[in-house]
């Protein structure tokens, strides 16, 4: 009798942990779906939606030279094909993709750790404001992490006990997850660098399985590589990045646990790095017992973004979206380094974290202020409303010009600085100082009234900015939502 | 949700204490590249906190590559034939223990299994005034044993010792302090280790078997683990362990060669030590729990004992600096230095802890950098630095030792001032009994720091508001305060009982499978 309701009380646990994680999953969708339908289209996203209304050879060809990878555009295009053309839609692709996510999670977890701290995990997976925030942008983002989740649960698996059928789900989702994003190779590179450090603890006949997998997965990308290179150049459409700093490097971190929040709280944040002293010195623990999975772990966090911090000197790609995946490793080091505690203590802690994430989530969700906020929509309506066919509309950066078009439905003629003709060139034409006045004059001629839009600085906006100041009288400045700004000017006829 | 481990206490501190050479590497050329960075790249902001700071990293850097080429190699390679058992007298040193305590150490090495014996106590209880000499002759008399009682006071736990020597004439002798209580294989498991003709003295780790008793007893023994782990058998490997003063056993001609136990230090256990490797003799360090002790059950007491640990250690540097001993191998000189200058740890942490209180009343700071770029190399090295602790003690080093070992500064500096000063300070036997009270009045300085931390932080949003370097030091006062609490909740016996309940949870799942059988 003893046995039987031990079998069940081990039972009930797994199956209240699971119920633990619908109730969380529940309240993030309940949080989720309004803020499909109230955030407006950002930039990634409305070139996302224009994207894949392509056929499938252009998606290729617009993904190429977008240095992307296609996987995502081709499930979006489906998708909108079987719904409809719209960023609603698109979104409740990764709102979907991100719930089935959840689950996973919960099993790396408990494959690397515990099912404690799986569930603990798991919970802040779900309250993360940052993961919230990519389940609900039309990217590929959670599919990234869906991949890289499926992936390393392959990878534990192949470690611990290999079969055919990890070996078969590693090499499939790898494959997946190169097409998804280029920066999945980083997680790959940690994936390999911690198994040649730590080789010895496994089964010396999986080397050379690692390799022809290896083989295997350059072979799959290889065609696409080839593609890209014939392709011949690149369609610069994207923001330009500056060289990461070290305030960069720390408000990744500070992202990944706090989410997107405004400068004054995120200042405040970053100057508390010595909490992660704090932390170091008091996980010191004597039960404390170091696994080999959390080198594993600590890989999966700090190799990819120390990699593209020092590969954004070269060509700046520091975005922490594009690291996604060691959000969740870092949550998953996080609740196992609490864990060390005694269980008061750790309890306390964790209670304290949950409550700090989700304050962050509902900061994020409801302050006008959150810095990734891009209110395209409202611009877009107020112009509609107010511009008129003598008017001109003006983006600048020019790439911007995708979301504000989403949403336009005015019949002012829109242009964007620099003039970029998209029927002729795919590649946004560079900024020349010397030829401001001639391509002002070029977008004025014969309007009253020029709207110039500016966000997304790509290094000339303030020298556009005075120069239309002083050229030209400002009847009206509006700020829509962080760094998109409206500038209302006075043409002389 | 229980967090529970089952261990040995006896043993895991002294396994699996060997790190991989490429994380040594890794960590002393991480910490090298922080230290060069902070100190060449960072633009200084008040000299004079700069300066402060420099002088901490080079202590902090000195400290951390002693320790690395310290547990570098902890496999023990001595030579030991366990059918070596020569003639050995065994010396309880007693000053006034309870009777029952010495009763059951002598007991102990009554029963240790070993070919010829004699044990004596030394019993300096007459010299100490203390009331129950008598008793310990008596007890002499019923156990079957020798006791030597001294009239004439002279150079304290070294004086009964050497007093001993006089009266004795067997080539190897055991020294036990009343309280730790031999197994009966301690002869056994050491004496085979002197078939080198040139071992002078074999050393086995000081146990606290009341480690788990109140926050003291843990704290203590927390600090201990570290040192009769890692370290202890690191120093075995480059021949430079040291006398811990009980559980060893020694060579007559070695201490007869050095001038006998030293008389004139407060750890006279260390610079007999020093003097015996500086006359070309080898130690050993048997990395096995074969004695069981007792631990400073009260604050005051473990406060007594540090501050004698610190004073003799220090008063090593300033007068038997062993830079400048001869006769000591480079290995040796620094094992003696890195050993010794730990204890001014306390001053470097003081110094520490005062730079975001000045901040909040002054605004001076010694590095004007954005603290990002600092964090960016201090986070990994001091994250290294707690790893490397960690897998050096095979996982047992823990914030306790660690918040005990920095708390204890106020020990320091005033052991610090003591040898700088020329202060004499008897030698004090640690108190084998708890002595009742509330002892944080020795923690003044500790409670000041938290007081002018409150006011340098109002005074400091009075004048500025909030802002984000309020919060960088915010942060680091209450790294502060969490590392002195520990200290500080010790000292108060209000709390002792109580609190060491939950701390101590995982502990009573323990198997304790000892391998000390004692008869009775």
């Amino acid at each position: 009798m003893k046995f039987l309701s031990k079998q069940i009380s081990k039972s009930n646990i797994w199956n209240l942990d699971w119920i633990t994680i619908i109730f969380f999953t529940l309240i993030s969708i309940t949080i989720s779906i309004p803020l499909i339908y109230l955030n407006g289209i950002r930039l990634d996203e409305a070139q996302s939606i224009w994207q894949v209304s392509h056929s499938i050879p252009e998606i290729f060809d617009i993904v190429g030279r977008d240095v992307h990878v296609p996987f995502y555009h081709i499930i979006l295009h489906f998708w909108q094909g079987i719904f409809n053309n719209s960023i609603i839609s698109a979104r409740y692709l990764s709102l979907l993709i991100s719930i089935i996510s959840i689950p996973f999670v919960y099993i790396l977890a408990s494959k690397l750790y515990t099912k404690r701290i799986a569930l603990m995990s798991t919970i802040i997976f779900i309250l993360s404001p940052f993961i919230n925030w990519y389940a609900n942008e039309a990217r590929m983002y959670s599919l990234l992490l869906l991949l890289a989740v499926l992936n390393s649960i392959f990878f534990i698996d192949i470690l611990k006990k290999e079969n055919t059928k990890s070996w078969i789900g590693f090499i499939i989702t790898a494959i997946l997850g190169i097409y998804t994003h280029y920066f999945y190779w980083l997680f790959l590179i940690s994936n390999a660098l911690f198994y040649l450090v730590s080789y010895k603890q496994f089964n010396k006949t999986l080397f050379p399985k690692f390799i022809i997998s290896a083989v295997i997965i350059l072979l799959a990308i290889s065609p696409w590589i080839y593609y890209v290179i014939s392709l011949g150049s690149a369609a610069n459409t994207k923001p330009a990045l500056q060289a990461p700093t070290s305030i960069d490097f720390f408000n990744i971190f500070s992202q990944y646990i706090f989410g997107f929040q405004p400068d004054i709280i995120n200042s405040i944040i970053l100057s508390s790095w010595p909490i992660i002293v704090i932390l170091i010195f008091t996980s010191l623990q004597r039960k404390f017992k170091y696994s080999v999975f959390t080198t594993f772990v600590i890989f999966q966090i700090l190799i990819p973004i120390g990699l593209a911090f020092i590969l954004s000197y070269l060509r700046p790609i520091f975005l922490s979206r594009y690291l996604i995946v060691s959000s969740l490793f870092l949550y998953l080091y996080i609740i196992y380094l609490i864990n060390t505690y005694f269980s008061k203590q750790m309890t306390i802690l964790y209670l304290v974290g949950i409550f700090l994430i989700g304050l962050s989530l509902l900061l994020q969700i409801f302050s006008p202020y959150t810095p990734v906020k891009e209110n395209f929509e409202d611009i877009a309506i107020y112009l509609t409303v107010k511009a008129t066919a003598r008017d001109v509309i003006v983006l600048s950066a020019p790439f911007t010009i995708y979301p504000f078009e989403y949403y336009y439905q005015g019949i002012t003629n829109v242009e964007t600085f620099p003039i970029w003709d998209r029927s002729k060139v795919s590649s946004i034409p560079s900024f020349d100082s010397s030829k401001i006045e001639e391509q002002v004059n070029k977008i004025k001629d014969g309007h009253q009234y020029m709207y110039v839009i500016l966000s997304y600085d790509q290094g000339y906006e303030k020298e556009l900015k005075t120069y239309l100041d002083n050229n030209f009288e400002k009847v009206e400045e509006r700020e829509f939502s962080p760094d998109l700004t409206l500038y209302q000017y006075k043409l002389n006829l | 949700m229980k967090n529970t481990v089952s261990y040995n206490p006896r043993t895991i501190f002294l396994t699996n204490t060997q790190s991989s050479k490429t994380l040594l590497i890794g960590v002393a050329l991480v910490s090298i590249i922080y230290f060069i960075f902070i100190t060449f790249f960072i633009t200084p902001g008040n000299y004079w906190l700069y300066g402060i700071l420099i002088v901490g990293e080079v202590f902090h850097l000195w400290q951390i590559i002693s320790y690395i080429i310290t547990v570098w190699d902890t496999k023990a390679t001595n030579i030991y034939d366990k059918k070596f058992s020569p003639k050995v007298d065994v010396f309880i040193t007693v000053a006034g223990e309870p009777i029952e305590i010495i009763k059951e150490t002598a007991i102990a090495a009554k029963n240790m299994i070993y070919p010829e014996f004699e044990v004596y106590l030394l019993n300096d209880g007459f010299v100490a005034k203390k009331d129950n000499w008598k008793d310990v002759e008596q007890l002499a008399k019923d156990l079957g044993i020798h006791c030597i009682t001294r009239k004439i006071p002279h150079g304290a736990k070294a004086g009964n010792i050497n007093n001993a020597l006089l009266q004795t004439n067997r080539d190897y002798f055991v020294v036990f302090d009343a309280d730790h209580v031999p197994a009966k294989d301690f002869l056994k498991k050491t004496m085979g280790y002197f078939i080198d003709k040139k071992v002078g003295f074999v050393q086995t780790p000081q146990y606290y078997k009341n480690h788990t008793q109140n926050l003291v007893t843990e704290g203590a023994w927390r600090q201990q683990e570290l040192f009769f782990g890692a370290i202890c058998k690191g120093k075995n490997k480059t021949n430079s362990v040291f006398m811990c003063g009980t559980n060893m056993v020694l060579k007559r001609e070695a201490i007869r060669e050095a001038g006998g136990m030293c008389e004139t230090n407060i750890a006279e256990d260390f610079l007999t030590s020093l003097f015996v490797h500086s006359k070309g003799w080898k130690s050993v360090y048997v990395p096995e729990v074969l004695a069981e002790g007792l631990a400073p059950e009260d604050f005051m007491s473990y406060y007594k004992q540090q501050f004698r640990w610190a004073r003799g250690s220090l008063e090593i540097i300033f007068k038997y600096n062993p830079l400048f001993n001869r006769g000591l191998s480079l290995a040796q000189k620094l094992q003696y230095l890195a050993s010794a200058s730990y204890y001014l740890s306390g001053i470097i942490f003081l110094l520490n802890m005062l730079l975001p209180i000045i901040f909040l009343f002054t605004g001076n700071v010694p590095l004007v950098n954005s603290s990002m770029i600092i964090a960016l190399v201090f986070i990994p090295y001091i994250y290294l630095v707690m790893y490397i602790l960690q897998r050096s003690s095979n996982f047992t080093y823990s914030f306790k030792g660690l918040a005990f070992s920095m708390s204890s500064f106020m020990i320091h500096i005033q052991a610090l001032w003591a040898v700088l000063s020329g202060q004499k300070n008897g030698f004090s036997i640690t108190s084998k009994t708890q002595v009742s009270g509330n002892f944080i009045h020795l923690n003044w300085m500790h409670l000041t720091y938290v007081a002018i931390s409150a006011i340098g932080i109002s005074y400091y949003l009075y004048g500025n508001g909030i802002t984000a370097s309020l919060f960088a030091n915010i942060t680091w006062i209450i790294l502060n305060i969490i590392i002195i609490f520990p200290f500080l909740r010790a000292s108060l016996p209000a709390l002792q009982t109580n609190e060491l309940n939950q701390s101590l949870e995982y502990l009573e799942t323990v198997p304790i499978n000892s391998n000390l059988t004692i008869d009775k």
